[in-house]
């Protein structure tokens, strides 16, 4: 059956999807702001004409590269390309400054391959098992889960965790603007009917990271790299073949998220870069430039990408708004999501794992070709970088739902986002809070409902409680610490 | 300047919490209860950093490097500025002419001197931008008060 997957995904037009769905896809996740939710969903009305096999593999490769490619952006201009590349700004930005733009792609690139070929790995053997606990988890452990992925994030990202708390509870309230999920009644919009809708997430990243990154550049002569050079992409592999721990550590992170509906790529990139951090003999060099801070966070996310797949093709609940679109994409051409997708497709679930693992390989192959090219940005003098990121990010939060509004929307973070930048407050937690918003609340009063209107449900389950414990410990921990080392200086 | 600029970022976030909280009263108890809990937390947490901002050990959060601006380069308010001013043309005359004009403004008061590259990078950025998303992408661009084609 694999053999014959592999052959029918070897076929000439299916490679030719391939290959254009991932120079589609590498193109889009370079835009800042444009991640895998945009491509997928511009390029399903393209696949109604295709054989069933070849529509996902397309979509595959262009799901898989978008999210490569969204690594550019965060590199290049600090700007994460979308939710699941924030955690590639904070040491691949440093290392691009430092003339080594092209190393840091070429960790990219590895990285995400690496991180890619675990997840199709975990997609293929672990699945069963992974779906066994992921099914075991209900709303108070979702809702734990949350938390801690916004207490993990208010950590990683500075010396403020207080401040990274109060952002992500800011992010949260932004969130709520809009529909009540549980009662559908419209909150927070102050009249406004634009409010309805609830606030754009793209709209609010792309002001938050590119619109305050542009203010940043436009107060910098000269081009973003200090140094004339960009290092060679060849540098960065050797980088990665130096460090199998993080690849060890980043692969497991990004496959249990993954695997996780609804959390994974918004949280397996930040969640990596903290364990790596905290794994770290040295963590005070993360931050600026530290291959490893750049390795778990590509790693995770491109593991955790493939792992998403994993809740649609075997129950048929997407575990992301991205996989929703592969599940309409399957209903569309006639494939049923869940035990029967293997029980009675014959070949196809091979067929589709196969171009999955070929879309891996041809992003790669790409990237090889080309992420030296996409580095040279950061030698552009800024005076031409800060037009382009202004006029990119105004018309790709215009695109995504064609409101003008989206564009004023943009421009109010990018006042704020620069203010943060300007004290570094951890913008990232506004975002994250944001993004997790529907869910979190979704999960806290459906646990009420179980526990009868008791608080006591978040305690009583063996994981929920776990996760509660685990959170406060790593919350508490800077602080320990801190007590620790000072009586240990005073003796 | 940097007290205040800090001050009033504090301002507009913990303001937008406290407005938050005080607008739940107008809602059910199921829609309330949540943005209660986080406003109220939200809160909590800038109480105490600012607390510990005032304890002597600690000093205020010192601004990031790189983001003070270097001598001889433009400030951030003339560039939020012209941004703010492009958002007012695409209104009036519509997404491609607002863009290919602020192409060639934004350079300029940057203080990059080469015309030839400007209007260059200009014509070309606006072309490709308005071909790939109009065209190939189907994005309604703005045409503005002045009806122009995009």
């Amino acid at each position: 059956m694999w053999i014959e997957g592999f052959w029918t995904a070897l076929q000439p037009l299916n490679l030719l999807y391939l290959v254009a769905g991932t120079a589609f896809g590498m193109v889009i996740g370079a835009l800042p702001g444009l991640g895998p939710l945009f491509g997928v969903a511009l390029m399903l009305p393209l696949t109604f004409g295709m054989a069933p096999a070849t529509a996902i593999i397309f979509l595959t490769a262009v799901h898989a590269a978008t999210a490569y490619g969204d690594s550019f952006a965060s590199i290049m201009i600090n700007t994460p390309g979308g939710v699941g590349s924030v955690a590639s700004c904070w040491d691949g930005y440093p290392m691009a400054q430092k003339g080594k733009a092209g190393v840091a792609m070429g960790i990219s690139t590895f990285g995400s391959f690496i991180g890619g070929v675990t997840g199709w790995i975990s997609l293929v053997v672990l699945s069963p098992l992974l779906i066994m606990v992921a099914v075991h988890m209900g709303p108070p452990e979702y809702f734990m889960v949350a938390i801690m992925a916004l207490s993990l994030l208010a950590l990683a990202s500075g010396e403020q965790p207080l401040k990274g708390l109060f952002l992500g509870g800011i992010g949260l309230l932004l969130s709520f603007i809009g529909r009540d999920p549980i009662t559908a009644e419209a909150r927070f919009t102050f009249g406004i009917t634009y409010l309805e809708d609830g606030l754009p997430l793209a709209a609010v990243v792309l002001g938050l990271f590119a619109l305050s990154q542009a203010l940043v550049l436009a107060q910098e002569e000269g081009s973003i790299s200090q140094f004339r050079t960009i290092g060679k992409v060849w540098e960065g592999f050797r980088e990665v073949l130096k460090l199998p721990a993080t690849i060890a550590r980043a692969s497991v992170v990004g496959i249990i998220m993954g695997v996780l509906p609804a959390l994974g790529l918004s949280s397996a990139n930040v969640v990596a870069y903290f364990v790596e951090k905290r794994a770290a003999k040295d963590p005070e060099n993360f931050g600026h430039g530290d291959a490893r801070g750049l390795l778990a966070p590509e790693i995770a996310k491109n593991a955790c990408i493939v792992g998403d797949l994993i809740p649609t093709f075997a129950l048929g609940i997407p575990g992301s708004s991205v996989t929703a679109i592969f599940l309409a994409a399957m209903i569309m051409h006639g494939l049923q999501p869940g035990a029967e997708f293997f029980s009675h497709s014959g070949v196809l679930p091979y067929t589709v794992f196969a171009g999955i693992l070929l879309a891996q390989v041809s992003f790669f192959i790409m990237g090889l070709l080309f992420a030296r090219q996409f580095a040279k940005a950061v030698l552009i003098p800024n005076a031409l970088l800060v037009p382009i990121i202004v006029v990119l990010s105004f018309v790709a939060s215009l695109a995504l739902r064609g409101n003008v509004e989206d564009i004023v929307v943009t421009f109010v973070f990018g006042f704020l986002g620069y203010l943060m930048s300007l004290y570094r407050y951890p913008a990232a937690c506004a975002v994250l809070g944001l993004v997790l918003g529907d869910l979190v609340e979704a999960n806290f009063h459906r646990s009420l409902l179980i526990g009868r209107g008791s608080y006591l449900i978040f305690f009583t389950r063996p994981f929920s409680l776990a996760l509660f414990v685990l959170t406060v410990l790593m919350l508490a921990w800077p602080y320990l610490k801190f007590r620790s080392n000072g009586v240990a200086r005073a003796r | 300047m940097r007290r205040t600029l800090e001050s009033l970022l504090l301002f507009i976030l913990a303001g937008f919490a406290v407005l938050f909280l005080w607008v739940t009263r107008d809602y059910g108890a199921t829609a309330a209860l949540f943005p209660r809990v986080v406003a109220i937390a939200s809160l909590g947490f800038i109480a105490l950093d600012l607390f510990g901002q005032s304890s002597p050990r600690k000093k205020t959060s010192a601004p990031a490097a790189g983001a003070e601006p270097a001598s001889g380069s433009v400030s951030w308010t003339s560039a939020l500025a012209l941004q703010a001013v492009y958002i007012g043309l695409i209104y009036v005359a519509g997404f491609a002419t607002a863009t290919l004009a602020y192409l060639i403004a934004c350079p300029w008061h940057l203080r990059f001197r080469n015309w030839t590259v400007i209007v260059v990078h200009g014509i070309l950025l606006t072309v490709v931008t308005v071909y790939t998303f109009h065209t190939i992408f189907h994005v309604r661009l703005p045409k503005g008060l002045l009806g122009m084609p995009w």
